[in-house]
């Protein structure tokens, strides 16, 4: 299975991932070490949401906004399990009309769409795992759009950890010069 | 009348996780209140009128935790109305962990308790939080099943989750 990553691909893109306030050219930190919280996070529903204390998850539903300093996901059903003793959410699945967007701190905007996003947290042996994986139901796939910009893929998988995203499985990338530059007469695709 | 309740609250908390009432200075009726709360069953027989105050209601955990606090409700007062069930003011919903530790808080206004299901609802305004305060939620409308430990906010569900560093411990 390839894996593109990227970071690789903006660079040779041209493009700039959006990570409102993160930064992909840190090194990449696993080290366990804390990070800087990033501030509160919001989870808004217009329909039920169910609380289950033995099996100790909740449920939103109807019009579920989460929103971040990041970036903000709606989507129609969301899941996530609620820490026994507290502490944060380590798992939450998005799912139907999943849709992502990031605002850099340019004002650049992306958005990623599919049809569920998996939230997992893990830390084991002072490694932390902290990942976004975004897919689709078959025919549908994934898709990030940054301006004219697209990519699809089986699955995209932005590492919170590192702040790198990756495509995996049946890449396909189209980016189209920006018209402004000197090279923007070119309008055919250069990723496919 | 405490060391009744008292005696009580331990009989029921040892009878397998039931349900019980401390209903203490019921308001103009003591026997009333005392009746109520041997009789959780019969809510409905207080005097009509009747406005008990210092509301409680504990389900406890099964053996071999018996003796530890699964779950409270509890409210300033509370009233008899159809059907046996009870309007409770300024509700608090508490649900604890075996060791004790609260898991959840919830607040309302007021609610509808059925002392024979254990469940409680209002469609007013519901304000929760869990016990570390990491998260907020307010919202529309709720219904707490006490037996399976289930709540369900009803709509307009708002929630704030405070963030904690990237690590856990």
């Amino acid at each position: 299975m390839k894996m593109f990553y990227l970071a690789i691909l903006f660079l040779a893109a041209g493009l700039a991932f959006a990570s409102a306030q993160t930064n992909l050219n840190s090194p990449a930190d696993h080290s366990g070490a804390p990070k800087i919280a990033r501030g509160p996070l919001k989870i808004n529903a217009e329909g039920p949401t169910a609380f289950d204390l033995n099996h100790h998850f909740v449920t939103y539903t109807e019009n579920v906004v989460v929103t971040d300093p990041q970036m903000k996901l709606t989507c129609e059903w969301l899941q996530a399990n609620l820490p026994v003793n507290g502490g944060r959410m380590t798992n939450i699945v998005a799912q139907t009309n999943v849709v992502m967007d990031f605002t850099d701190e340019k004002g650049q905007k992306t958005r990623a769409t599919g049809d569920q996003a998996v939230y997992y947290f893990h830390v084991e042996n002072g490694i932390t795992n902290e990942t976004v994986t975004l897919t689709a139901n078959p025919p549908g796939k994934p898709k990030v759009v940054q301006e004219q910009n697209t990519m699809t893929g089986d699955a995209i998988i932005w590492d919170r950890t590192t702040d790198q995203v990756r495509v995996t499985g049946h890449f396909q990338g189209i980016y189209l010069p920006n018209t402004n530059s000197p090279a923007g007469t070119n309008s055919k695709p250069i990723f496919q | 009348m405490t060391s009744k309740l008292k005696t009580a609250k331990t009989n029921l908390g040892r009878a397998r996780a039931r349900v019980m009432f401390c209903l203490a200075r019921a308001r103009g009726a003591p026997l009333a209140a005392m009746l109520f709360f041997l009789a959780r069953v019969h809510a409905q027989t207080l005097p009509p009128g009747a406005n008990a105050s210092d509301f409680s209601s504990v389900e406890y955990y099964d053996a071999p935790n018996q003796q530890q606090v699964k779950s409270q409700i509890s409210g300033a007062s509370a009233q008899p109305i159809e059907g046996g069930l009870l309007l409770i003011k300024h509700v608090k919903l508490e649900r604890f962990l075996v060791d004790g530790k609260p898991q959840l808080i919830v607040t309302a206004p007021e609610c509808v308790f059925n002392p024979m299901t254990g469940q409680a609802n209002s469609p007013g305004e519901v304000h929760m939080q869990t016990g570390d305060k990491s998260l907020q939620i307010e919202g529309q409308g709720f219904l707490w099943r006490q037996s399976e430990s289930f709540l369900i906010i009803s709509n307009h569900v708002q929630t704030i989750i405070e963030k904690t560093p990237a690590i856990a411990p």
